[in-house]
C-alpha cells in the first residue's frame, strides 16, 4: 500500500515537474511579442504640435530640432520645411541682432551686457562659434581680474589654507620631537601652542603621555605612570586601550599598596595605613582593603589608649 | 512520449536520492534509469537551465540589434519602442548611458512612451553650449581636502565621515552624475553636452585620510572623484603613499592629478623678482610633478588645480603649452560649458557646512538676466 503511493507520488511529481519545466521554456522559446504596427503619423503630429508651441514661445532651438525631427522621417513634408524656414529665418535675425549688440557692449567696455547678448545668441543657436568665443573671451577676462584680485587681497596664501599649512608645520615639528622620543616636549606644546583641537596634534599628545606612562612603569613609578594616564585619557575620553591599561595599572597599585601595608602591619601601623588609604584611593570599592584599613585604624587608637594609660 | 516519461523518472530520481532508495520496487525494476537515459536527463536540464537563463537575461540589457530604428539621418535617429523598452534602454544604446535620457525628453514631448511610440534621438547633442532661453547649465565642482573617522573634525578643511557619506548619499539619491575631469573637458570643449544635473567631486593635497575615510565611502557608493596630488607630500607624514595613489589609480573611479610639485602658489609671489625669475619656477613646478607623476603612476596629468587656488594669465598659457585641458582654482561660482578652461571655479566643502548649506551650494542652474 505504502510502495503503490510513494509510486503515485512520484508519478505526480514528475508529471508537474516535465509541465513546469516545458511550460518555462515554451514561455521563453515563444517568439518575441510581435512589434507593433508602427505609424509615423502619430509622431509626426506630437512633434508638429510641439514645434509650433515651442516657436510661439520663442524656443528656437527646439522648435528648429522638432521640425528636424519630422524631416527625418519625412523628408518631403512641407509642412516641416516651411515651419524650419520659418525658424531658420527668426534665427538669424535673433542671432545677427544680438551679435551686433554684444560686439558693441564689450568695445563700450559693458562685458555684463555683451555677455547677454550672445547668451542670447547661443540660445537659439547653440553651436555660434563666434558668440561662443566672444563669451569665454570675456568671462576670461573676468575671471583672470577677480583672481588678480584674490591674489592681491588674500596675498599668496588665504586664510584658511595659511592656518592649515601653519598647522602641516606644527604637526611635522610634533612628529620630529615624538620621533626623537621627546614625548614631554610633545605634550608641552600641544598644551602651550593651544592645538588641542587639531585631531592629529591631539592623537600625537596622547600617543607621548602613553609612552611616558611606559617607561614610569619601567621605571618602578606606577603612581606616575597612571598620572600620565589620566591626562591621556583626559584628552581621548573614550580611548579602550587606555582605559584598559590605567585599569590594569591601578589593581597593580592597590594591590602592591595592600601587600606594603600587611607586611608594615605589625612593625609600623602608621606606615600600613598610609598603604591602605593608597590601595582604597586606586580602588575605592575594595571591601578588603577597607576591611584591613578599619582593623589597622582599631588597632592603633587601642594602642594608643594602652600608651596613654 | 515514453522517452520523455523515462528522463522524468531518472530525474526525480536525481534530484531526491532519499526517496527513490526508500521507494525502489522490491525487484528493483522499472525504477532505476539506464545510464544512457541519466545522460539524456544531465543534457536536458543543462539545456534546460541555459535556454531559461538566455530568457531571464535577456530582459536585463537591451541590444543595439533590439532597437528598431524607423528612420535616421544625420540629425536624428527615430526609434520605434517594443515591448519592456524604456526610453532609458534606448539612451543606453544610442547615446551611451541611461543618464544621457535627457535628450531624448528634451526634443520628445511624451512622459511615459509606450510600445509603438517613436521617439527622436540626437545623433550630436543639440544644445552642447547648454544655454537655454530662461537659463544655462552648469557644473558644480566641490573641493575637499582632510577627513577624519572621528565625531568632530579638527579643523575647518577637515569632513567626518559622516557627513562626507550624508553628502556623497544626497547627491546619489538625488541623481547627480559625478563627473571626472575627462568628462568635464568634454563639456568645456563642447564634445559632450552639459548633464542636467551633474557634479565634480575633487580632493586636494592627497592626505592619507582621503585613502582611509574618503575613498571606502567613494567605492561603496561607486562614485568617480579626482585627486589632486602635489607630488614633494606624497610618502610623507599625513600623506598618501605612491602605493596607495596607484591602488585609487587602479580602481577606474579616482582620477589622480597634478597639484604642482611643492604646494608653492603658482601666481607671482614676493621671491619672483622678475619675469624669468616667476617663469623659471613654474617650469619647476610642473616639471617636477610631472617627472614624479610618469615615474611612480606612468602617467602625464592633463589637469591641474592650482596651490591656494591662486593663478595668473602667464600659468594659464604655460599650462596651455604644455598641454593642459583644465585647471582649477578655488574661486567659487557657477562653470557653464564656456567656462575659462584654466580658471574653472570650485567649491570649497567646510566642516562647519551641514547638509542644508551643502545643497545650497549645489548649483546646476544659472539663471540668465
Amino acid at each position: 500500500m505504502s510502495t503503490t503511493l510513494i509510486k503515485a507520488f512520484q508519478a505526480v511529481l514528475r508529471l508537474a515537474i516535465v509541465v513546469a519545466l516545458f511550460l518555462l521554456l515554451w514561455a521563453c522559446a515563444s517568439p518575441p511579442t510581435a512589434p507593433p504596427v508602427v505609424s509615423v503619423e502619430p509622431f509626426v503630429e506630437r512633434q508638429t504640435r510641439s514645434a509650433q508651441k515651442a516657436a510661439e514661445i520663442g524656443d528656437l532651438a527646439l522648435a528648429r530640432s522638432l521640425w528636424l525631427s519630422i524631416l527625418t522621417v519625412d523628408s518631403s513634408s512641407q509642412q516641416a520645411k516651411r515651419g524650419l524656414a520659418s525658424v531658420d529665418k527668426a534665427i538669424a535675425s535673433v542671432v545677427a541682432a544680438n551679435l551686433r549688440e554684444g560686439r558693441s557692449a564689450y568695445a563700450d567696455g559693458d562685458s555684463a551686457q555683451g555677455d547677454r547678448q550672445m547668451l542670447s545668441v547661443l540660445a537659439v543657436d547653440p553651436g555660434n562659434l563666434e558668440a561662443l568665443k566672444l563669451l569665454r573671451q570675456s568671462v576670461s577676462r573676468a575671471a583672470h581680474a577677480q583672481q588678480a584680485d584674490k591674489v592681491r587681497d588674500e596675498g599668496p596664501e588665504p586664510e584658511v589654507l595659511k592656518a592649515r599649512r601653519l598647522e602641516d608645520q606644527f604637526i611635522a615639528l610634533l612628529r620630529r620631537r615624538y620621533a626623537g622620543r621627546d614625548y614631554q616636549q610633545v605634550v608641552e606644546l600641544v598644551r602651550t601652542q593651544d592645538m588641542l583641537h587639531v585631531t592629529e596634534a591631539r592623537v600625537l599628545a596622547v600617543s607621548a603621555l602613553d609612552e611616558m606612562a611606559q617607561e614610569a612603569q619601567l621605571d618602578g613609578d606606577n603612581e606616575l605612570a597612571l598620572l600620565h594616564l589620566d591626562s591621556a585619557l583626559e584628552l581621548d575620553q573614550a580611548n579602550r586601550s587606555l582605559l584598559r591599561k590605567s585599569s590594569i595599572l591601578k589593581q597593580r597599585v592597590s594591590d602592591e599598596a595592600y601587600k606594603n601595608g600587611l607586611a608594615l602591619m605589625n612593625e609600623d601601623l602608621e606606615g600600613a595605613i598610609e598603604y591602605f588609604k593608597i590601595a582604597i584611593a586606586y580602588d575605592p570599592e575594595n571591601l578588603m582593603y577597607k576591611k584591613q584599613l578599619n582593623q589597622a585604624q582599631t588597632l592603633q587608637q587601642n594602642l594608643e589608649k594602652i600608651r596613654g594609660r | 512520449m515514453q522517452q520523455i516519461q523515462d528522463v522524468q523518472v531518472a530525474n526525480v530520481r536525481i534530484g531526491y536520492p532519499d526517496l527513490v532508495h526508500d521507494s525502489l520496487d522490491p525487484r528493483g525494476e522499472n525504477l532505476i534509469a539506464p545510464s544512457w537515459c541519466r545522460l539524456v536527463v544531465c543534457l536536458t536540464s543543462v539545456l534546460l537551465v541555459f535556454c531559461l537563463s538566455a530568457c531571464v537575461g535577456s530582459g536585463t540589457a537591451v541590444t543595439q540589434s533590439e532597437i528598431e530604428i524607423v528612420a535616421k539621418d544625420q540629425a536624428f535617429t527615430l526609434v520605434a519602442l517594443n515591448a519592456n523598452q524604456t526610453a532609458e534602454d534606448v539612451a543606453h544604446v544610442l547615446l551611451g548611458s541611461k543618464d544621457e535620457v535627457w535628450q531624448i525628453y528634451e526634443v520628445n514631448d511624451v512622459t511615459n512612451p509606450a510600445p509603438g511610440e517613436i521617439l527622436a534621438v540626437p545623433n550630436s547633442p543639440l544644445n552642447v553650449t547648454g544655454v537655454y532661453q530662461h537659463h544655462y547649465r552648469t557644473v558644480p565642482i566641490l573641493c575637499y581636502h582632510q577627513f577624519t573617522n572621528g565625531h568632530t573634525a579638527g579643523h575647518r578643511l577637515e569632513v567626518t565621515a559622516r557627513e562626507f557619506e550624508k553628502q556623497i548619499s544626497y547627491l546619489v539619491n538625488e541623481g547627480y552624475q559625478f563627473l571626472t575631469f575627462a568628462e568635464l573637458a568634454d563639456i568645456v570643449y563642447q564634445r559632450r553636452a552639459v548633464p542636467e544635473k551633474s557634479v565634480v567631486i575633487t580632493v586636494d593635497d592627497g592626505y592619507e585620510s582621503v585613502f582611509d575615510v574618503a575613498w571606502p565611502i567613494l567605492k561603496r557608493y561607486r562614485v568617480n572623484a579626482t585627486l589632486f596630488v602635489y607630488t614633494d607630500f606624497v610618502g610623507g607624514g599625513a600623506a598618501m603613499s605612491w602605493k596607495q595613489l596607484k591602488q585609487l589609480q587602479d580602481s577606474g573611479l579616482i582620477e589622480i592629478e597634478s597639484h604642482g610639485k611643492s604646494h608653492s602658489s603658482l601666481a607671482k609671489i614676493e621671491e619672483d623678482t622678475t619675469n624669468a625669475r616667476y617663469e623659471s619656477r613654474l617650469k619647476q613646478e610642473i616639471d617636477g610633478s610631472e617627472a614624479a607623476f610618469e615615474k611612480r603612476l606612468a602617467l602625464t596629468p592633463n589637469f591641474i588645480s592650482y596651490p591656494y587656488g591662486n593663478s595668473s594669465i602667464t600659468i594659464a598659457n604655460l599650462l596651455e603649452e604644455r598641454g593642459y585641458q583644465l585647471a582649477a582654482t578655488v574661486t567659487r561660482g557657477p562653470n557653464g560649458s564656456f567656462v575659462d578652461p584654466f580658471l574653472l571655479h570650485r567649491t570649497m566643502i567646510y566642516s562647519d557646512h551641514d547638509l542644508a548649506d551643502f545643497t545650497n551650494l549645489l548649483r546646476v542652474n544659472q539663471t540668465r538676466r
